[in-house]
């Protein structure tokens, strides 16, 4: 057994900004955005940037994908080194890392159509393969119909943009994803699905993920790596289960203090039926089945996640014995995976085969609904 | 909250937009004449423009089939007026050119150009706007001889500066934009951006102040005509038929009429199709945007429930709001609610985005957009504040009822001092002024826990945190002891750590002061901190109200449930870790509770 | 604020000499010179020759700009050309005539158009912020010339209340005269430039009347119109200042018109018969007295922006937390 590969790794991050003179003679100011920051994401990890304003999260996340220059430190990927730089020179590194950002009504270019936003990073990065397919493809895959594509932004609701945001991300068949507060903008019901959908996606496309984020119940539900940011610095990192739950920094512990709860739940007579009592029960039990390594796998080993079980969920990486190779899959091209036997060959295959999400069974009410209302 | 609607506006609705527009309309027709005119002048005029008849001068209009009259020399004005349609479109169009040439490639040096190099061409284009067109184009008409050329060279390179400086600001604010850090993170290459995202979006306000480019070169071509530095003798300008009659307005009026007449129109027509064009591709202020579907949590649809009509008796309630009702451009943005508040009560008021839990909140203050139609009764204190003359409510506000608001970072005037801020409500309702109010602003400060409060009632609001701003909207908003505060969303914008301590200030002055708190959120965690009863709204109707215990524990309404269910399924869960911790659970969190809640749209 | 006002003023020399620069290029764009019109057509080349070397004409350019460059802090602008009187003495005598002018245009502008601005803005949905927004539509479409044109028909000829067209020989010797020949030239200048400028304040205002702090004013119980009063119009009068930093500019441009309309002896006629004359030193003096004033303007807007909003003043300072 093979330790999974490291795949993002940025070393003593740091970047300033200047400020304003104070006097005539004196040196300008400058102010630490970030501050000697280390960061490792191994395959399969989701991990959990925590802070709040003013942490330097946002700075971070455009270093991370070389969206900015530092003032030092390194990113590399994979062992090599991503240098913000134009375009072309990144290619490689976009096709693998990919972002969905905090607010989905300002992501998306009010003047692109569904189509045009989703095939963009296909475009750019010179994907191969038919870009319409594709689109289809991940459009389905966040639980949008297909027939959407030809619509504009402004036409669908928060969740709904934020689905094709992810979509966009999806598209190029990224190994990593970089969520910046990817639900702080959306209703506290419309959260949860998002939250869902990230987490169906990462486990069932066996994404590694970096979230950042302020609400540390986002965190909590998504990540099991942990890193805590104070003004630029880094404060506290390891699993979640170690600093959510018993962190060491006074900061994290008055993070933690700060969070409002609700009340602990009572049981209470009247169970909370929200589904339709007409949709098929049929419907929960495999949708529950196709999310295995839940809340249903038991505890096993201590640590960050456990390779063998995370392993199973998604394609071997790239350099094992199981991969040819270092070299790009093709697109959309199966990708051989122990578990589970009769997983289909492409994800968007897999995602049809849960009744819920399924673009076309009639079970899931989600986007069928909205075009009918559109027509 | 309500996000703007972004235009994803095709040609066509803008057109139509711009034909229901009234100025659309009349500035379309006027171009039109203008631009119709020309291929007119150029195959048909009532007679020769340039020549003369000794026998017809001084012809009043429509004598001897002259329209518009004749001059000294007998020339008939229409068909001059007609001819000088050709000099005055023909600079605006080239001017227009010129300008859009030179503008957008400076704008976009100067916007994404490398530091030091785009800040030079900031500089260039701060000396060169002031040159003014009309200097130019003179000494360049000097230089090489009035022609259109010489006019339309000048003031497009004196138009195109302008742009430059207006394009650019423009394309830093799209740069600068998310969608196009989402198409850089997409590897978009820098070129493919400024195409494919830029120029699309920068394009209705370059269209505009091109319309008003071709206004302003109307004017300073007839200008130009008038000072002698125009197209020479054969060609025909209005400009210059003004300087060639002025001499004999004593005696014939009219003739410096005509010309005027059809610059005026001219320039007209460009502007207003210029402004209807703004509003045309400006989503905010299209008549009706079209509907964004709203995210919905899909529940059963059940009848409301447990709107306990006012279970206090009339005598104790505070506030008391009945069949509140109030639509906004012909929506129904609240429908039919009431809310009773004892003194000293602390009310929740739920709702997602769109619920109208704030338009609710403002409709008491009587702080509601203009336009906005609202029936029903608030009574504060038994008195009825709809429908009081903004005067009388003006009294109410700050010494009875007072509001705490979202956005502590826009909330304060940025040009006065905070405690000229935190007095206002002392100076308005109590009289109080100078010192008195001074030192009131500094008890008040230290009162909601600012640091130094000597010192900070000196300070501008924004060398504040967003945690001690919104201290001074507390602050202002308890001045005058009110008996209800309404606090709507007022930590949304915080960080948790801020948050709580804001919401426990928040309690205990109302506590202390015995003020009634209306507190509005979509928070379930943040208000049943603060809140004894709580309030559900949904679409614009209160679906649920009662003891807050009861709503958490035992609701009734499906929404309440499914939104506590989703609550509770985000929220962060310091018990998960308790027995894993040690056991290292690797896949933390509790499952969400979605697929019970109905996937979206 | 003083770092500002040093870098602020580095900033104006800076484009002073820039705009020397393009003064002095554009004008050597000029065929033929001076020494043709002094010499007139008769002169061989021989004399204009000498003519040229009298009039340093045969140096070499950068000698030229650097000579002009030199003596212009001194408040020499040169001599003309063409009959060697003090450039800048006769612009101090003309600016008697357009400093009146353009200064009283500016005032009478702002008094109608600010108030009426914040009107159309404040009753936008009613019947006379129309009737203001297209009295001002159509003062920004009526050209300036024409605009005085009409006032001249209206106010001296068909009633003779003002005169048409001059100003008194002994200038401000009798100062009821000069200042009645100077009132149609003054609304003139003024009405033109008022349509844009309250253009300019109702949208400026439009913007303030939604902003949070007048909402958070209201609440504190003020009414509608007193939290504008008391709020809005300081945060209005930046976009405004900034506005009419650029529109000096159009105010001076005005002011040639108008003065050609109403043959007033100012710097623009000045300038428009030296364009004629070809008198290269006397129009790169006047170029350079009106470009020097527009961006003389623009730093006092800059500084005005700076004493009226204090977040442009104060070094962003890192946030504390409460």
């Amino acid at each position: 057994m093979t330790a999974p590969a490291v795949l993002l790794r940025a070393e003593g991050l740091t970047r300033t900004y200047r400020l304003p003179r104070r006097s005539l003679w004196g040196p300008a100011g400058r102010r630490y955005a970030l501050r000697g920051v280390d960061l490792e994401l191994v395959e399969g990890d989701a991990l959990g940037v925590v802070g709040e304003s003013g942490a330097g999260k946002s700075t971070l996340i455009r270093l991370l994908l070389g969206l900015d220059r530092a003032d030092a430190g390194t990113v590399h990927y994979r062992d090599r080194e991503v240098r913000p730089g134009p375009a072309r020179s990144l290619t490689w590194f976009r096709r693998e890392v990919q972002i969905v950002l905090q607010d989905p009504m300002s992501s998306l270019d009010p003047r692109s159509r569904v189509r045009d936003i989703v095939a963009e990073p296909l475009e750019c990065l010179r994907v191969e393969g038919d870009h319409d397919a594709r689109v289809d493809e991940v459009l389905a895959a966040v639980g949008l119909d297909p027939q959407t594509r030809t619509r504009y932004p402004h036409e669908f609701s928060g969740g709904q943009r934020q689905r094709i945001a992810i979509a966009r991300a999806l598209a190029p068949d990224p190994r990593v994803l970089v969520a910046d507060e990817p639900v702080s903008a959306l209703d506290v019901s419309v959260r949860a699905q998002i939250l869902d959908l990230l987490r169906d996606l990462t486990t069932r496309l066996g994404l590694s993920l970096i979230l950042v984020s302020h609400d540390l119940g986002v965190v909590q539900h998504l990540c099991n790596n942990v890193l805590v940011l104070k003004s630029g610095e880094p404060l506290e990192s390891g699993p979640s289960p170690q600093v959510l739950g018993n962190p060491q920094h006074p900061y994290t512990q008055a993070l933690l203090s700060a969070i409002p709860t609700l009340p602990t739940h009572t049981p209470h007579p009247k169970p909370a039926t929200l589904t339709k009592p007409a949709a098929p029960d049929s419907a929960r039990p495999a949708f529950e089945a196709g999310k295995p390594g839940r809340r249903s796998t038991p505890p096993s080993t201590k640590g960050p996640a456990p390779p063998a079980q995370r392993a199973r969920l998604r394609p071997p990486p790239v350099g094992t014995s199981e991969d040819p190779g270092p070299g790009r899959r093709p697109e959309c091209a199966p990708r051989e995976g122990p578990w589970p036997p009769t997983k289909p060959k492409s994800f968007i295959s897999a995602s049809t085969a849960k009744p819920e999400r399924s673009a076309s069974t009639p079970a899931s009410p989600s986007w069928t609904r909205c075009a009918k209302r559109s027509a | 909250m309500k996000a703007l609607r972004a235009p994803g506006a095709p040609t066509r609705t803008v057109l139509r937009a711009l034909v229901r527009d009234r100025n659309g309309l009349i500035g379309g027709t006027l171009v039109a004449i203008l631009v119709g005119a020309v291929p007119l002048s150029l195959v048909w005029t009532p007679y020769d423009p340039t020549a003369v008849d000794p026998n017809a001068p001084w012809l009043l209009p429509f004598r001897g089939g002259h329209l518009l009259g004749t001059d000294m020399l007998g020339r008939d004005q229409f068909s001059l007026i007609l001819v000088g349609s050709r000099e005055t479109l023909l600079i605006a169009l080239a001017s227009a050119g010129i300008a859009a040439a030179l503008g957008l490639p400076l704008a976009l040096a100067a916007a994404l150009g490398p530091r030091r190099f785009a800040a030079g061409v900031v500089q260039l284009i701060d000396v060169a706007i002031a040159f003014p067109a009309l200097l130019t184009a003179m000494i360049l008409a000097a230089v090489f001889g009035g022609s259109v050329w010489t006019a339309a060279g000048a003031i497009g390179v004196a138009f195109g500066v302008h742009l430059a400086r207006i394009a650019r600001a423009e394309i830093e604010r799209v740069h600068g934009s998310d969608y196009v850090l989402a198409a850089t993170a997409s590897g978009s290459s820098t070129w493919r951006t400024v195409r494919r995202h830029i120029l699309p979006n920068i394009a209705p306000t370059l269209l505009v102040q091109l319309s008003l480019v071709m206004a302003v070169a109307s004017l300073t071509e007839a200008a130009l005509s008038y000072l002698g530095y125009g197209s020479p003798a054969p060609a025909v300008s209005w400009g210059r038929i003004l300087h060639d009659q002025q001499p004999y307005i004593s005696a014939r009026p009219l003739l410096v009429v005509w010309p005027g007449l059809a610059v005026a129109l001219s320039v007209l027509g460009f502007n207003l199709l210029g402004d209807a064009l703004r509003d045309a591709t400006d989503p905010r202020l299209r008549r009706r945007a079209p509907e964004a579907p709203t995210d919905t949590v899909d529940v059963e649809r059940t009848d409301e429930v447990g709107t306990s009509r006012a279970s206090l008796p009339a005598h104790a309630a505070l506030l008391r709001v009945t069949d509140l009702t109030i639509r906004i451009a012909g929506r129904t943005v609240v429908d039919g609610i009431d809310l009773t508040l004892a003194p000293g009560e602390r009310l929740g008021l739920i709702g997602e985005s769109g619920s109208g839990k704030s338009l609710t909140a403002l409709a008491v203050l009587g702080l509601l957009p203009e336009g906005a139609e609202v029936t029903g009764s608030i009574r504060l204190d038994g008195v009825e504040l709809l429908g009081k003359p903004e005067r009388e409510l003006a009294r109410v506000r700050g010494s009875r009822v007072a509001m705490v608001f979202q956005e502590p970072l826009t909330a304060l005037d940025p040009t006065m001092r905070i405690g000229r801020q935190i007095a206002e409500p002392l100076r308005l309702h109590r009289g109080m002024t100078g010192r008195q109010s001074d030192r009131a602003a500094i008890d008040l400060a230290a009162r909601v826990g600012l640091p130094d409060p000597a010192e900070l009632v000196r300070a501008w609001p924004h060398q504040l945190s967003g945690g001690q701003r919104q201290r001074v909207g507390i602050a202002i908003a308890l001045a005058c002891r009110p008996a209800l505060l309404i606090a709507d969303e007022p930590t949304t914008a915080l960080d948790v750590t801020v948050q709580r301590d804001i919401l426990a200030l928040l309690d205990e002055l109302a506590h202390e002061q015995g003020t009634a708190l209306l507190f509005i959120t979509h928070d379930l965690a943040v208000v049943s901190r603060v809140s004894d009863r709580i309030a559900v709204m949904r679409t614009g109707r209160v679906i649920e109200q009662g003891p807050l215990e009861r709503i958490l524990h035992d609701a009734d309404a499906d929404y309440t449930r499914a939104l506590l269910a989703a609550a509770r399924a985000t929220a962060f869960d310091a018990t998960a870790f308790d027995d894993a911790f040690g056991a290292g659970d690797p896949t933390p969190g509790v499952h969400t509770s979605t697929e019970t809640v109905e996937a979206p749209l | 604020m003083t770092v500002f006002v040093a870098r602020r003023l580095a900033l104006l020399a800076l484009s002073l000499l820039g705009a020397s620069v393009l003064t002095f290029a554009l004008l050597r764009l000029l065929p033929g010179d001076a020494a043709t019109s002094v010499g007139g057509i008769t002169a061989d080349s021989a004399q204009l020759r000498a003519i040229r070397h009298d009039l340093g004409l045969d140096r070499p350019l950068l000698v030229q700009y650097w000579t002009w460059l030199t003596d212009v802090p001194t408040g020499d602008l040169g001599n003309s050309q063409l009959n060697g009187s003090s450039v800048t003495d006769e612009l101090g005598e003309k600016l008697r005539v357009t400093g009146p002018l353009v200064l009283g245009a500016l005032l009478l502008a702002l008094a109608f158009a600010v108030p009426l601005g914040m009107l159309a803005a404040v009753r936008r949905e009613r019947r006379d912020a129309t009737v203001i927004s297209v009295a001002s539509q159509l003062g920004i479409a009526l050209p300036t010339l024409w605009v005085g044109l009409l006032l001249i028909l209206l106010f001296a000829v068909q009633t003779p209340l003002l005169p048409a067209q001059g100003f008194p020989v002994d200038g401000w010797a009798d100062p009821g005269e000069a200042v009645r020949s100077l009132v149609l030239p003054t609304l003139t200048l003024a009405l033109s430039e008022g349509a844009v400028l309250l253009r300019f304040v109702r949208s400026a205002t439009l913007d303030v009347l939604h902003r949070d702090y007048l909402r958070t004013a209201r609440a504190a119980g003020r009414t509608r119109t007193g939290a504008l009063l008391r709020h809005g119009v300081r945060n209005a009068a930046g976009p405004v200042l900034s506005m009419l930093g650029v529109q000096v500019a159009a105010l001076l441009v005005g002011a040639i018109v108008v003065e050609k309309v109403f043959t007033l002896p100012g710097v623009g006629s000045m300038l428009v018969a030296d364009v004629g004359n070809r008198d290269l030193v006397k129009v790169q003096g006047e170029v350079m007295l009106l470009v020097a004033i527009v961006l003389f303007v623009g730093f006092l807007v800059d500084v005005a922006q700076r004493l009226i909003d204090p977040r442009l003043a104060d070094v962003r300072r890192p946030e504390v937390s409460a």
